[in-house]
């Protein structure tokens, strides 16, 4: 688990990536999602987890996920989302995106 | 049917409530198993969750569930209930005579008989004539187009309905219009003259505008289900006016049939259902 001042705030505009790879595993309620996102990143990222809520919600209007009620592990009512066909899409592209971002970043402090 | 968009609404404000209380329960119910008190446990679910405040309002413009959605459902132009447009007026109705610390005056004034009056300044009764002409006018030739054009009792009736909220809409503003005038203090008479006169004749072309605007409504509308009809489409060529003349079709979403608008005249052609003909003729 990361020393609390070296956790991570999650950068803006790539929830959207970690939450669409996190699903594209299989079907999750929102608290998965964050608890998964917590052990990927060995408590290394986090993020406020209220703000899971609108960034699932527009990613659904998007078409990206979608929800379905069903019974969480300890016999409650959740809402899980899973990915669709679109969904996969956009995660192929926003990976796509973020590796070319990432490895221009790390050329410019290769070359600096 | 009026009341299936306030309870989707509705859903959708209980969905992001259940789904934060689910997330609530399941944090703190982990962090006791670790072993953490009561106090603590809150305190982190707090900081780690965020204000419910601050991401409920983020997440219900969202999802559509906020009140500007709700006001987007009851637009008339966009609900497919007919009854939301009576709705709106009734609503308006009630909350000009509401508001109006003159209220009784405003009444007696609508339901008080041509010469009833006594002079407007002595604030007792309002004239109303004028718009009371305008509207009687108004909804005389209303009928008489409803009875010309024979599109049935029901849309009749609706459209009748329509139009008398609209007049008793109309009345109230002239009478709320005409005590704000005499409640002003005008520097000179000359002013408030003018004024009035403008407003007279502003009030004569929005009355107008409006009736044009229910007529084209009313046309609009199927005449079973009152629903408006959509999918309008060009049929015939603007060359051939004799044999194809140009028509713009529009049909019910329910199915009911389809009305057909040309230059001259329009005509709804009822239908038996034609999603079932359709439906037929796919499953063949």
């Amino acid at each position: 688990m990361a020393p609390p001042d070296q956790i991570e705030r999650i950068p803006q505009g790539t929830l959207h990536l970690l939450v669409l790879r996190i699903l594209a595993a299989g079907p999750m309620h929102g608290h998965g999602i964050s608890r998964r996102l917590a052990a990927l990143s060995d408590d290394w990222l986090q993020l406020e987890e209220g703000s899971l809520y609108p960034c699932l919600y527009r990613m659904e209007r998007r078409g990206w996920i979608r929800s379905e009620p069903g019974v969480s592990e300890n016999n409650r009512r959740a809402r899980f989302y899973s990915l669709t066909d679109s969904g996969h899409k956009q995660l192929r592209a926003e990976q796509e995106g973020w590796r070319n971002f990432s490895s221009a970043v790390e050329s410019v402090l290769k070359g600096a | 049917m009026l009341f299936e968009s306030l309870r989707d609404w509705q859903s959708r404000r209980r969905r992001f409530s259940e789904e934060w209380e689910f997330h609530r329960d399941q944090m703190a119910a982990e962090l006791r198993a670790s072993g953490l008190r009561q106090s603590e446990v809150r305190k982190i679910v707090r900081r780690r969750l965020g204000r419910k405040s601050r991401w409920r309002r983020a997440a219900l413009k969202e999802i559509g569930g906020d009140w500007r959605a709700l006001l987007r459902c009851y637009r008339p132009s966009r609900c497919p209930s007919p009854w939301v447009a009576p709705a709106w007026l009734a609503l308006a109705l009630v909350i000009l005579f509401v508001c109006n610390p003159l209220r009784w005056q405003m009444l007696s004034s609508f339901i008080s008989e041509p010469g009833d009056y006594v002079p407007i300044r002595k604030m007792l009764v309002i004239p109303a004539d004028f718009a009371r002409l305008i509207w009687g006018t108004l909804l005389i030739s209303a009928a008489m187009w409803l009875a010309r054009t024979g599109r049935g009792l029901r849309i009749s009736l609706y459209a009748l309905l329509l139009l008398v909220l609209l007049a008793a809409l109309g009345v109230f503003l002239w009478i709320a219009a005409i005590q704000a005038s005499i409640a002003i203090k005008w520097p000179s008479d000359l002013l408030e003259g003018s004024i009035l006169l403008g407003f007279f004749f502003a009030y004569f072309w929005a009355s107008l505008l409006t009736a044009k605007r229910w007529r084209a409504d009313v046309a609009s509308r199927c005449p079973v289900c009152l629903k408006r009809l959509r999918f309008a489409m060009t049929r015939g060529r603007s060359c051939d006016v004799l044999v194809h003349p140009l028509e713009l079709e529009s049909i019910c979403l329910e199915g009911h049939g389809a009305l057909r608008e040309d230059y001259w005249s329009s005509r709804f052609q009822p239908s038996a259902g034609f999603w079932k003909d359709l439906a037929a003729s796919g499953s063949e």
